[in-house]
């Protein structure tokens, strides 16, 4: 068959049409599932029939990087929620929200967050769908009302037919708003990392990598426990009282026996989430397990493992393994991954 | 002789009606309304304008007064306790907004010799989903809601005094805290029981509203059994004295009297 040179011009046409498009998820049809990864267990978080409407996740996407959701339209969730660091706010040790002020925490990646069973590093808030609250209202991030929120929402051209396309009603109300936002985020699964095909059967370990990973399961596997990497619970790892005199889950339980305790956060993705802990003080990996080999501190409540164990005793050569398996937790699928990005 | 007959008739009717005893059907509904009557120190509260003087001698006004209800109960004659269905049990009394100080609510014809409720909002509320979180509970509307430690404020009052030691001279006072969700933790919910016998049982009936007066002296959260003073504790929210204000607060309720048979507002 002969090709007509209009016939080539065409084709390109449709391309450079079609490319165009598909820069734009919210031009095309895909339908959301959440997907639980098979060595994941039973996720807290229900959306419901496991599945989402594009409509509700192209809203809850939508409103996820708006800067409307702050006083004065400048700052949104992606402002300090960074895809391409899973979420977090890349180089910055604690971050800095509306006007350049600074907060006292570094920001935690979103990631995997349907498994949570509170949020933040004091757990202060007890579901997903609740956490929104927290930045919008927060002085130093958006600094702004809900209720404010609300009607900004409200009162703008494209959200009511928005609102009403994911959730039947034009009205934004504080339910559909936070519950946009929630299951956008519960949506985030980071479980395709290289350990996770070594788990599933798909790769395997390096020998140093599974070296790793035997030194990982004997010093940090209590903890930072298999297949999200955190236990959920609150620790101090024996860091000191910080400048800012934050004392962590004790702000929210005033209880003695949480004071200096802090969320054990996931290992997943750490390159891409630096810097670490809670007040970011760790910019290197390197510096975070130097810290259990050689800086813990016996402060008060300072968690029984460390308390017995005084440090975690590894080589050089111990480290170097144990860092190249903390590199298969690296999920480069998830962090470049265009349904989760600005669109 | 007549015109006596008939008088005196009438006066037995009179007094047949005074004496009858009333009979509720318990298959009908009435209404009832508590009616909040807030003072401070004895005096008729008015915010903004008005000036109140504590026991430690500290004169300060008023600009804000809110607090939930929640878990309604009354007690009937003999014994027998009706709930009021939860969702139609939370109230958010605000000085600020008149209708919000008669909560009033349907309960089965009756006799009530006893209210019950809860000053604050229960700890299985302040962990449900979000669904749930309508009207007086949407945790954007009311600015009763911590964001950051998530959990609903159960009582707000804020005002202004000389004495306050905050840069500003007000003092504000946020009491929450429910109790946590793993670890038990500070829980400032009050059961507040308050006996009517006293001063009038609720008589509930079809088409009328039983209205239990309530007066509310909001001083007691300085005057109570912890001394609570301007200079010393302007502030207090999820640090400071909570617990102290709390059972404070927990005992400004008296009850007054209770209007039986009301006429319903159209």
């Amino acid at each position: 068959m002969k090709i007509s040179k209009w016939n080539v011009l065409a084709t390109i046409i449709f391309l450079i049409v079609a490319c165009n498009k598909a820069d734009n998820l919210e031009d095309i049809d895909y339908e959301m599932t959440f997907i639980k990864p098979a060595h994941f267990p039973e996720p807290i978080y229900k959306l419901a029939y496991n599945s989402i409407s594009k409509a509700q996740f192209d809203l809850g996407r939508k409103l996820f990087y708006d800067p409307i959701l702050s006083r004065n339209n400048t700052i949104s969730c992606g402002s300090c929620h960074i895809s391409q660091n899973a979420f977090t706010h890349h180089g910055h040790d604690l971050s800095h929200g509306i006007d350049d002020q600074l907060g006292t925490r570094n920001t935690m990646p979103i990631m995997n967050l349907a498994w949570g069973n509170s949020f933040f590093w004091d757990g202060g808030v007890l579901h997903l769908d609740l956490t929104p609250a927290a930045p919008i209202e927060n002085p130093v991030e958006m600094d702004e009302k809900l209720s404010n929120v609300i009607a900004k929402l409200n009162a703008n051209k494209d959200y009511p037919a928005l609102f009403k396309k994911a959730y039947g009603s034009s009205v934004v109300t504080s339910i559909t708003l936070l519950k946009s936002l929630g299951q956008f985020m519960a949506m985030l699964v980071s479980a395709n990392s290289k350990y996770d095909q070594v788990i599933a059967g798909k790769a395997t370990f390096t020998t140093q990598e599974l070296t790793g990973y035997n030194i990982f399961k004997t010093q940090c596997n209590t903890c930072h426990k298999e297949p999200l990497f955190t236990d959920y619970s609150y620790r101090n790892n024996g860091q000191a009282l910080n400048v800012f005199n934050d004392y962590g889950r004790y702000d929210i339980t005033n209880l003695e026996e949480d004071k200096l305790k802090f969320k054990v956060p996931s290992l997943r993705n750490l390159k891409y989430t630096a810097p670490y802990m809670h007040d970011g003080k760790f910019y290197t990996l390197e510096s975070v397990i130097n810290h259990y080999r050689f800086q813990i501190r016996d402060t008060q409540n300072l968690d029984p493992i460390l308390k017995e164990k005084g440090r975690i005793d590894l080589s050089e050569e111990d480290v170097a393994s144990l860092t190249a398996f903390l590199n298969t937790l690296n999920d480069e699928s998830f962090v470049n991954d265009k349904h989760f990005q600005e669109q | 002789m007549k015109k006596i007959i008939f008088i005196a008739a009438a006066f037995a009717t009179l007094l047949a009606s005074c004496s009858k005893e009333t009979t509720f059907d318990t298959a009908t509904t009435g209404k009832v309304k508590i009616k909040f009557d807030h003072i401070a120190h004895g005096k008729n509260l008015v915010l903004d304008t008005e000036l109140y003087t504590n026991n430690s001698n500290e004169t300060y006004s008023i600009s804000m007064l809110k607090y939930y209800i929640s878990n309604i109960k009354l007690t009937k004659t003999n014994g027998d306790i009706y709930e009021v269905p939860q969702n139609d049990s939370y109230f958010l009394v605000d000085e600020s907004k008149i209708e919000s100080l008669q909560p009033t609510f349907d309960a089965p014809e009756g006799e009530y010799i006893a209210l019950e409720f809860n000053l604050g909002i229960d700890s299985n509320t302040n962990v449900q989903p979000l669904e749930g979180r309508l009207g007086v509970l949407d945790i954007a509307n009311n600015d009763m809601y911590w964001s950051w430690n998530s959990g609903y404020i159960f009582f707000k009052m804020e005002g202004s005094s000389e004495a306050s030691s905050s840069q500003d001279k007000k003092f504000r006072y946020h009491i929450g805290l429910f109790g946590g969700m793993n670890s038990p933790t500070v829980n400032n919910n009050k059961i507040i029981k308050l006996d009517l016998n006293a001063a009038g049982t609720a008589k509930v009936q079809q088409n009328l509203s039983a209205d239990i007066h309530l007066i509310t002296d909001v001083g007691t959260l300085f005057n109570g059994t912890t001394k609570i003073s301007l200079a010393a504790n302007p502030t207090v929210m999820v640090t400071g004295p909570n617990q102290e204000i709390a059972n404070n607060y927990a005992t400004m309720f008296t009850h007054d009297h209770t209007h039986n048979y009301q006429k319903l507002d159209e």
